[in-house]
Formats: structure tokens, C-alpha cells, sequence
């Protein structure tokens, strides 16, 4: 006998290995020559994980984009008040007393004096050392304290300062007039708030799972549309000594494969999408100036694997049918 | 899945078919199908003993149970009752995945339309069963050409299917019907799509195969080629083997038996 047919060594015993290559590389070819089908599928995972995305990120971008411009409207409204009682900064100069770091609002505000034309804005301890005759239109104090001999030991043009507070001051200290530039919002503008966020909030959540369910029903139904096409080549396989385990790993690297390129397209459109209507809406300079950016990033990830989670979790049930199949539908062609 | 040397003599116990002489041996096999309320008895108590390096061929009209018993015997489906041995082997008693197993290593399947994956090239087609034997890549390449060669398909390894006419085809899954040494090569209908010319050259390559390799060739045909080849026919009627004949004991020029 030849030895083409008989093998030295049994290989009765020997486990049945499957090589994760093979299963890649019929799955590579397949998604090729099945081109239209994946791509319909992967059409389907685009479209879900973007509208996914889209919510998430629009939700982010209107987040940051309200607080830049209430952040702009407390600016406004502190340079109003200091306006109301110095008149037109341009061209007159500034003291400044910083007691703590500012903060964002601070930062903004001091920006904004700058930009209303101030001339000079110079820090108290600067004003100790310097002795000159120069009329400074007011005193701005971030933080909140002011100590009680400041202005009278320093230069007399000070001796009656307009002395502004961004924050409550705790002691009004005599012989000054006194500005309070930031007002705390009102309970009730709070509760409106909160009561706002909350329903945009259980929407959002509502959205955003029926986003995921479109997506995952799509791709199951792309998938086992795939099955039935496949049935003469799995029940072939079959017969040439597949194991159901090996049906069913195809069935998900498809799948997880799909699902990856389809969300990170999928994200991107999301973003870009969101990122284009706010731009519309607002000016691409208030949003792209107060863009969450790490905030973006992790919703592109979060969006991403819970697309190739999706397509994984659709794929379960079509991969289940397709590792049952008996290999006899293969041969069935005349019964 | 591994099949240790105890679960096999595990399965081996019951099997009268100690002598090598007898490859498959099948003892009153019924099937039942059911669809619904409704039972259809495809095959109604089939014995039969086929021997190791036989040519053997069965026929029967459409609706005669010929497709299951083929099924059975290919290790491709359990009987309803009654048992199958290949190779010694219980059938019935193995599992999903030893049932893969078996059929990897001790069967080749033939079929009617080719059935090779579009996606791959031939020789990928050929080394397919091999890696899902475990055999490691380069070898699996080596004994593809080496197979490829002996069908006479020397110089077409990198060729898709589509590329092929269906005799070369079918050359292709002779190829990779052997890849994995089978005892049996199992072949449904292999001729029903080809020409005449294709067909002779289909069964002259089965035959030689069979002479040079000692594998047992069973096939479903109608092919009068093909039987006039076989040393013996299963003639199959209403789900039973209503004869057993030699090919000088048939008149073909009527196509029924004397």
C-alpha cells in the first residue's frame, strides 16, 4: 500500500487543533468576496454606533457649549457692573489683588478687563513698591479679603478706591466705595437646573438604548442573512472535519471584525456630525473653544468597543445556528 | 475532542466486525423523519457489510431512502435504530465533536457540485481538512501539491474554483477528499454534473485511486459508467436493499436488473 494513504504514527489521540489563522483567513476572504453583504452589514453598524455617538457627543458638546456661555454671560454681566460705576475702562489703569488662584470665571474676567481697553493692570504689591501720582479706576479683589491698611498705605490716588470684589466680601472696609461684581443665582434658577438636566438626562439614557438595540438587531440580521447563504460551505466544512467550535469562532471574528471597523467609522461620523450641527447653531468658535476634548475621546472609545461588543452579542445567536447545522444540508442537494 | 485508545475500544465492544476484510457494516438501520404529526420512514432495516478496498456503488430511484442510508453510512447522520460501524466504530455513540473528528480523518466526501470553498484557492481547498486535522502548515502544503499532482492537476494550485471547469473541479475535491488518508472515500453522485468525456476520466481516476491506494470507494449514481466500474451495486427500493448484484449480473441496455 502507498504510503500516501497511511501515515506512520495513528492519529487517534491526537487533539484537534484549530488554528486561529485558518479561521482568519476564511473569514478575511469571505468578508471580500461577500463584499456587498459585509458591507451592507458594516453599513448597519455604522449607522447605529453614529447615531449612538452623535447623541453622546452632542450631549457633551451642549454641555460644554452652555457652560462656556453662561461662563461668558457672568463675565458679561461682571464687567456691567464694574462698568456701571467707573464708566469706559479704555485707556485707565487697573490694581489688582489676588488673594487666591483665580478661578475660570476670574480668568475670563481679567481677559475681558483687557480687552475693554485697560491700560494698565497692575498688582497691589507692584502699587506698594511704585510711588507715583496715577489715578487707578478701581481696586479688583479675586478671592474675597482685602487687608484693612492697603489702599491707605499705598499711593494716594488710592486714599478713596472703588474697591471691587468678585466674590461676597467678607468685610467692607471703610472709606471705600464697594462693588460686588458676581451675584449668587437664585434657588429657584437652581431647581429649574437640576430639574432640566434630570429629563434631558432619562432621554438621553432612552436614546442611547434604543441606539444600541437598532444596531445589534441589524447585524444579527445581516449575520444570519450570511448563515443562510453559507450553507452548502458550512455543512462542506462540516463534512471535512469542522468542529461546531470552529463554525461558531468564524461566525464571531466576522463579526468583532465588522463591528470594529463599523464603530470607529461609525464614531467618527457621530462626532463629526454633532461637531458640524452645534458649529451651525453656536459658531464653530464657542464650540471648538470649549471642546471637552478628553471628555470626546472616551465617548469615541466607549462608542467604539461597545460597537464591537454589540456585534459580538448579535452574532451569538446566528453563530449558535450555524455550529448546530448537520453537515447532511451540505450533501442535501437530491434527496 | 480527543478520542483516547480506551474510549475507542469502549466503542468498539459490540462490533462483530472484527475481521479487516469489512470496513462499514450497518445492522437493520431504520430512520425516521419527522415532520410535524407526520413520520416518514426514509429507510426501514438496511443490513449491509461493505468490504475494505471495495468498489461499491448504490442506486435507487428518488424517495428510496438512497440519500439517507448514504448519510449513515458517511457517518453524516445517526440512525433512528439499528446500528452503523465504520471502521469498527459505533457511530451512533459519538458525540458532535467526535463525529467531526471521525469524519476528518476516516472519510473523504465527493460530491455532486463540487462543493469547494469559491473563497479559497485549490490548494488552500486541499489543506483545509489538514489543518482541521491539526497537521502543521508546511506539511499540509507539501502533501497538497503531492495530492494535487496525483489528480492531474499539477500546475493549477493557485486557482480559485471559478477558474476551473467542473471536471478539474471535481479533481480538486478528490484531492482534498484524500488529504486526510481516508479509509473511505464517499462520493454522492460525482459524475451527475460532468460530460461524458469528464465523467469516464472522473471514474478512471476513482478506480486507480481504489487499485493504488486500497481505499474503499462508495458512491450514489446513476451513472451506468460508474456502475459497469463497481464491484458490487446496492439496489435500493421503498428505505430497503431489495438486492445486491454484481455489475455481469445487470442488463445495462435496460438499466434494471435480470
Amino acid at each position: 500500500m502507498s504510503t500516501i494513504l497511511h501515515p506512520a504514527v495513528s492519529p487517534i489521540g491526537n487533539q484537534v487543533r484549530l488554528p486561529f489563522h485558518v479561521a482568519w483567513e476564511i473569514v478575511i476572504q469571505g468578508i471580500r468576496i461577500r463584499m456587498g453583504r459585509s458591507l451592507v452589514t458594516l453599513f448597519g453598524v455604522v449607522l447605529g454606533v453614529a447615531f449612538l455617538m452623535s447623541i453622546i457627543s452632542a450631549g457633551l458638546i451642549k454641555g460644554s457649549v452652555s457652560g462656556e456661555i453662561e461662563l461668558r454671560q457672568r463675565v458679561a454681566a461682571m464687567i456691567g457692573f464694574l462698568l456701571a460705576d467707573t464708566g469706559p475702562l479704555s485707556g485707565k489703569a487697573l490694581a489688582i489683588h489676588n488673594d487666591t488662584i483665580p478661578n475660570a470665571t476670574e480668568d475670563r474676567f481679567i481677559e475681558a478687563l483687557r480687552r475693554e481697553g485697560v491700560s494698565e493692570i497692575v498688582s497691589i504689591d507692584e502699587l506698594r513698591v511704585r510711588d507715583e501720582q496715577k489715578l487707578y479706576a478701581a481696586i479688583v479683589v479675586i478671592g474675597g479679603s482685602l487687608p484693612g491698611e492697603i489702599w491707605t498705605k499705598t499711593s494716594p490716588s488710592l486714599s478713596h478706591p472703588l474697591i471691587a470684589f468678585t466674590q461676597p466680601a467678607p468685610s467692607h472696609p471703610a472709606g471705600a466705595s464697594v462693588v460686588q461684581l458676581e451675584r449668587e443665582p437664585s434657588a429657584e434658577d437652581l431647581k429649574k437646573q437640576s430639574v432640566a438636566q434630570k429629563s434631558d438626562r432619562v432621554r438621553t439614557i432612552w436614546i442611547v438604548t434604543i441606539a444600541i438595540l437598532v444596531t445589534m438587531i441589524s447585524i444579527s440580521n445581516a449575520l444570519l442573512m450570511s448563515v443562510t447563504e453559507r450553507f452548502r460551505e458550512i455543512g462542506t466544512m462540516k463534512c471535512l472535519g469542522a468542529l461546531s467550535s470552529f463554525i461558531r469562532r468564524i461566525f464571531f471574528i466576522e463579526s468583532a471584525l465588522i463591528g470594529f471597523i463599523g464603530s470607529f467609522i461609525g464614531s467618527a461620523f457621530g462626532l463629526i456630525f454633532s461637531l458640524a450641527v452645534y458649529s451651525a447653531t453656536f459658531g464653530p468658535g464657542l464650540v471648538f473653544s470649549s471642546l471637552p476634548v478628553v471628555w470626546l475621546t472616551a465617548a469615541y472609545l466607549v462608542c467604539t468597543v461597545g460597537g464591537i461588543l454589540a456585534a459580538v452579542i448579535a452574532a451569538i445567536y446566528p453563530a449558535d445556528f450555524a455550529s448546530r447545522m448537520v453537515p447532511a444540508t451540505a450533501l442535501r442537494t437530491n434527496i | 475532542m480527543e478520542v483516547t485508545p480506551k474510549k475507542l475500544r469502549a466503542l468498539l465492544a459490540g462490533s462483530e466486525c472484527e475481521s479487516s476484510g469489512c470496513i462499514t457494516r450497518a445492522v437493520g438501520v431504520k430512520k425516521v423523519y419527522r415532520t410535524g404529526e407526520q413520520e416518514t420512514h426514509a429507510l426501514r432495516g438496511a443490513t449491509l457489510q461493505i468490504h475494505r478496498g471495495e468498489y461499491l456503488s448504490i442506486m435507487g430511484p428518488s424517495g428510496s431512502g438512497k440519500s439517507t442510508l448514504f448519510n449513515m453510512i458517511g457517518a453524516l447522520s445517526k440512525p433512528s435504530e439499528g446500528k452503523v460501524y465504520i471502521d469498527q466504530v459505533d457511530v451512533a455513540q459519538l458525540d458532535f465533536d467526535e463525529l467531526a473528528w471521525f469524519r476528518c480523518r476516516k472519510i473523504g466526501y465527493i460530491f455532486q457540485s463540487y462543493n469547494l470553498v469559491a473563497t479559497m484557492t485549490c490548494l488552500e481547498n486541499v489543506t483545509l481538512p489538514m489543518s482541521f486535522a491539526g497537521v502543521d502548515a508546511e506539511e499540509a502544503h507539501e502533501r497538497g501539491v503531492e495530492l494535487l499532482q496525483l489528480v492531474g492537476l499539477g500546475g493549477r494550485f493557485l486557482h480559485k474554483p471559478s477558474e476551473l471547469s467542473g471536471g478539474q473541479q471535481q479533481r480538486v475535491a478528490i484531492a482534498r477528499a484524500l488529504a486526510n488518508r481516508p479509509e473511505i472515500i464517499l462520493a454522492d453522485e460525482p459524475t451527475a454534473n460532468l460530460d461524458q468525456k469528464t465523467g469516464e476520466e472522473m471514474i478512471s481516476l476513482l478506480t486507480k485511486l481504489r487499485n493504488e491506494l486500497g481505499v474503499t470507494v462508495i458512491s450514489a449514481t446513476h451513472d451506468l459508467k460508474m456502475l459497469k466500474c463497481s464491484d458490487r451495486i446496492f439496489w435500493i427500493r421503498d428505505g430497503v436493499i431489495e438486492r445486491v448484484a454484481r455489475p455481469s449480473e445487470i442488463d445495462f441496455s435496460s438499466g434494471e436488473f435480470h
